[in-house]
């Protein structure tokens, strides 16, 4: 039996009726899931862009900081007449090995990365007081401007790992990064960079090692440690070297020419 | 006399009653096309009820300039066709359970096609395929103008021509040329 047309009407309109119901219920929820998924995405790229921000605005002062501490040590360097300086170096740097701070370091191996001021003292030093500290009578050539490897990027860094924390750190992985980053910034866009460190148990069989980028310091790939006339030495170099860098070539001859010159260089006073 | 894009403005502006002129005019000549499609006057009428609630619905979407009666149409020949996509998928109603309302089908017809000529002419009809069925439908018992037919199927004038020929050539094997059904 048809409908009649008053039926068939309040049907339409019946009709109607519901599919504007749905219609605005769907905008609804269309509105309050799209309202949702804002929300979701300014939490996520707040959560990724937040602490990249907040290590970048870190690196900046720490940056700041440590180049107005490396102008500073310029200056003073600058300042200090060779008479000054040859006065008292062989006892400056003992003295800071004995500092209640390092041994402080030494033995309180949980201390926070804040509390480990090791580099800062040797940042203070100028290069004849850090040489005079290993026994050395000059830089080694490897740093030499004329050497063409080392020629503009150059950066050197000497710090002596057993009394300023660097084997402390060893169990605290953040603290020996924080520790090389600011190193590594002191300097220029490092290149290749030396550490040196007091060595007194024999030479040792030099090491090489590739390391991960993924777990270690992001611009360091390579480096090798050996020891020679008590002195510890860890070559490294950066992953972002010119074209014509051959690693292995360019590491073994910097490790000769370090290994010549603590032979050379290295005083007898020292190494006892 | 009103015809329907009176009525709709006239219920645009607030006149409820005006609504029931358009269900009045339409609703019989807009159910028959869909049964042309969908073959099923429970459908039909189905359907039909949501062309109207289109314009319930969505009052800004006729621009008032075209006939409204092409206006309904190409909206029923939407909707037919979205039911057989639909119906595809869907099961099937019985044959037994549908002839119940092939009363309501003949009903409609005697409605709409008063002429018996043209009642001979809709039985033969029929026989034709759907394309054929419906471009005669709109020209013959909807007097709409080849262009108007080619619109409202979404054809080009050029294939409704063919399909016209076509359907006179078989029309004229089935029904003699007083008008009886060829046997």
């Amino acid at each position: 039996m048809r409908m009649s047309n008053e039926d068939f009407q309040a049907e339409v309109f019946r009709r109607s009726a519901a599919y504007q119901r749905k219609q605005r219920s769907r905008i609804r929820i269309l509105t309050g899931a799209g309202a949702f998924a804002c929300c979701l995405c300014l939490t996520a790229a707040l959560g990724i862009f937040l602490p990249q921000l907040h290590a970048a605005k870190t690196f900046e002062n720490a940056t700041t900081d440590n180049m107005s501490q490396y102008k500073g040590e310029e200056e003073q360097a600058e300042e200090n007449t060779p008479e000054t300086l040859n006065d008292e170096p062989a006892d400056a740097a003992p003295d800071i090995a004995e500092t209640p701070e390092n041994s402080e370091a030494e033995d309180n191996t949980a201390e926070p990365a804040p509390e480990y001021d090791g580099p800062t003292v040797f940042v203070e030093k100028t290069d004849e007081e850090l040489l005079d500290y290993y026994g050395l009578d000059s830089l080694p050539a490897a740093f030499d401007e004329d050497i063409e490897l080392a020629s503009k990027e150059k950066f050197w860094a000497i710090y002596d790992q057993y009394q300023h924390g660097l084997t402390v750190a060893e169990d605290d992985p953040d603290t020996v990064t924080e520790d090389r980053n600011t190193w590594a910034y002191i300097g220029h866009m490092r290149f290749v960079y030396l550490t040196l460190f007091k060595w007194q148990y024999g030479d040792s069989e030099t090491q090489y090692d590739h390391k991960d980028k993924e777990s270690e310091y992001e611009s360091i790939t390579d480096y090798a440690l050996f020891t020679a006339n008590g002195i510890g030495v860890q070559i490294s170099y950066a992953s972002f070297k010119p074209e014509d860098f051959e690693d292995q070539k360019m590491i073994k001859k910097i490790e000769q020419e370090v290994r010549d010159y603590l032979n050379e260089h290295r005083t007898d006073s020292a190494e006892s | 006399m009103e015809n329907g894009a009176t009525y709709y403005r006239r219920w645009l502006d607030g006149d409820e009653s005006a609504f029931a002129g358009i269900i009045e005019e339409y609703r019989d000549p807009v159910t028959f096309f869909i049964q042309r499609y969908v073959h099923d006057i429970c459908a039909a009428e189905d359907i039909a009820a949501d062309v109207f609630m289109y314009l319930v619905v969505h009052p800004r979407k006729y621009n008032f300039r075209d006939p409204f009666k092409t206006f309904l149409y190409v909206i029923a020949r939407s909707r037919a066709l979205d039911y057989l996509r639909k119906r595809k998928r869907a099961a099937q109603i019985p044959l037994d359970e549908a002839e119940p309302f092939l009363a309501d089908e003949t009903d409609l017809e005697e409605h709409v096609i008063r002429d018996d000529r043209k009642r001979r002419v809709n039985e033969a009809l029929k026989q034709l395929p759907e394309d054929q069925q419906l471009a005669v439908h709109l020209v013959y018992f909807e007097e709409y103008s080849y262009e108007d037919t080619a619109r409202i199927m979404k054809k080009n004038r050029k294939q409704v021509d063919n399909l016209l020929y076509r359907a006179k050539k078989t029309l004229r094997d089935l029904i003699g040329e007083e008008g009886e059904l060829a046997e």
